[in-house]
């Protein structure tokens, strides 16, 4: 199984890694495995997608990289220095763009570095600078339930990379959208990832989505979570919607598709 | 720029032909004009009521003599005093309780335990016909401040104790997730998003105890009193100065109306985000 392969030669530690990472948790008095000895390795930059069958643990392992969840086993390192629960050098994008109802756009972007005691002109300068990047401008004071859906994933988005992380943690950010503002979300998301090139793990059950965004995807198995196959995603960057309609895209999420499907006929066997 | 930045509140109007001015002006008053025209048809026949003598005049004042009632009491000052006591204990019962609620109700939402050993309790007091009590009340307390704050604690804590356990119970377990997510601290979680979360349910424990309040403390004031607009009220009947009697019940209603509109628009003006 081709697991670790650190092709860049890059000195010092890689920027995320996992050593035989498990995640159990004990439900009506049985014990669950959720995540069984994941070992992944990712280079400063570098996008990783992780797919895998509905309900096979992706979330889980994400939740973990995080620090929200504890690990029954293994270890997660960030630059080489082992995490033990949240910290500012990981950020998550949320499923559900979890916005605080009551705040405005820009003090749900400013909330990571309020909590982290930054004082207020420079919260109010880096979620500015956001609020652009992101094209949120105009929105500043607005309040979560007057956006879209897609505007509220892009707030989701600016929050997380307000507090600088070295790690971005994508958890399905794009399913509650409707498929054309998931397209346009997903190349914005190139466009932001592309003036950061922050590290991250970006986890859907969208095949294309995975492929479009990613230099390397992940399969995961059924559950247990186990790494079943990963792909080296060969396009150049900047990539346009185009290339998802290119012949050598689609052969590549034909193969994921029959990787995962075939996890997925398994899991429902069980 | 995407597809799904349609601005907010950019709608056309459902009806861009043009509508006349009279229906425009009906429709932006109509509320208004109906609810007073039923005060106005109401006060109408009741002073028919007592011209044509179909009601018994000596308990049923004409409205003219009840308004100069209500005009006397103002110039007087009488009703000020009256109003101080009972703003007294209303304020101070309504405190109490909001203090014991809050913190009470904070307790039972976030640690399951003390729900369960108060659940009897609570349950007990939230059905107990409160102004049954006040007999007791009065043997045990007297017929001062104390026994009127004792009878609104009784009425309002409760409410306001299961409304902010309401609240508490109901913060968004995502939020909280996201909250530590960004390493907020359990002070930090509180104040950012379990207070914030609290606040629409404690309102309206609020709201519905403003109006409790001013009933447990009229009714007290009817049982046994030196002061205040339910003993004002009492000594009028007793004294069969109906029109005082009835210029005191406006009085109070009043009151009743002014506290509970003025809870629901602090509710309004608080949680202005949800616009």
């Amino acid at each position: 199984m081709p697991q670790q392969q650190s092709t860049s030669g890059q000195a010092g530690p890689p920027k995320l890694q996992t050593h035989d990472l498990s995640v159990s948790f004990t439900k009506h008095g049985r014990t669950i495995v959720a995540v069984d000895r994941v070992n992944v390795s990712l280079n400063d930059g570098e996008f990783v997608a992780i797919v895998g069958p509905s309900g096979s643990g992706k979330s889980t392992f994400l939740m973990a990289l995080d620090g929200l969840i504890t690990p029954s086993s293994g270890s997660i390192s960030v630059n080489g220095k082992a995490i033990n629960g949240p910290g500012q050098d990981r950020a998550v994008v949320f499923q559900d763009a979890c916005l605080l109802p009551w705040r405005t756009i820009i003090d749900n972007i400013a909330y990571g570095l309020e909590l982290a005691g930054r004082p207020k002109q420079e919260r109010l300068r880096i979620a500015h600078e956001l609020i652009a990047l992101t094209g949120l401008k105009g929105f500043e004071n607005f309040h979560p339930q007057q956006l879209s859906g897609g505007m509220r994933q892009r707030v989701n988005i600016a929050r997380a990379l307000a507090a600088d992380p070295e790690v971005l943690l994508l958890d399905e950010p794009f399913s509650g959208l409707d498929s054309q503002t998931r397209e346009t979300m997903q190349s914005e998301l190139l466009k932001i990832w592309g003036e950061r090139r922050k590290t991250a793990v970006f986890v859907t059950h969208q095949i294309d989505e995975a492929v479009y965004l990613a230099d390397r995807v992940i399969a995961f198995s059924a559950r247990p979570a186990r790494i079943v196959r990963e792909w080296r995603i060969p396009f150049d960057r900047p990539r346009q919607l185009e290339l998802k309609h290119t012949r050598e895209h689609r052969d590549i999420e034909n193969e994921i598709w029959h990787v995962v499907r075939e996890q997925g006929a398994l899991n429902n066997a069980e | 720029m995407a597809i799904d930045m349609a601005s907010p509140g950019s709608m056309t109007p459902p009806h861009p032909k043009a509508t006349p001015s009279w229906a425009k002006a009906w429709r932006s008053s109509r509320s208004t004009v109906l609810g007073i025209s039923s005060v106005v048809l109401l006060a109408m026949t009741w002073h028919m009521a007592t011209v044509f003598q179909l009601v018994n005049a000596l308990f049923v004042p004409p409205p003219l003599a009840v308004l100069e009632s209500i005009k006397s009491l103002f110039t007087t000052g009488e009703l000020w005093y009256h109003l101080g006591v009972s703003g007294e204990e209303f304020g101070l019962g309504l405190g109490i309780s909001i203090l014991l609620g809050t913190v009470f109700g904070i307790l039972t939402g976030w640690y399951r335990p003390v729900e369960e050993f108060l659940r009897p309790i609570i349950i007990g007091l939230n059905s107990m016909p409160h102004l049954a009590v006040i007999p007791i009340v009065i043997l045990l307390f007297g017929i001062g401040l104390t026994p009127k704050v004792v009878m609104v604690v009784l009425s309002c804590t409760v409410t306001i104790l299961l409304n902010t356990a309401a609240g508490v119970t109901n913060v968004e377990a995502q939020l909280m997730r996201m909250s530590r997510s960004f390493g907020a601290s359990d002070y930090q979680a509180i104040r950012t998003v379990v207070i914030p979360s609290m606040i629409p349910y404690f309102m309206t424990g609020i709201r519905i105890s403003v109006g409790r309040a001013l009933i447990a403390v009229v009714v007290s004031e009817f049982f046994a009193s030196k002061a205040g607009v339910g003993n004002l009220m009492i000594s009028a009947a007793n004294s069969f100065n109906m029109p005082r009697m009835y210029a005191t019940l406006i009085i109070i209603t009043g009151l009743g109306i002014a506290l509970t509109q003025g809870a629901t628009l602090l509710e309004r003006r608080i949680q202005r985000w949800k616009d």
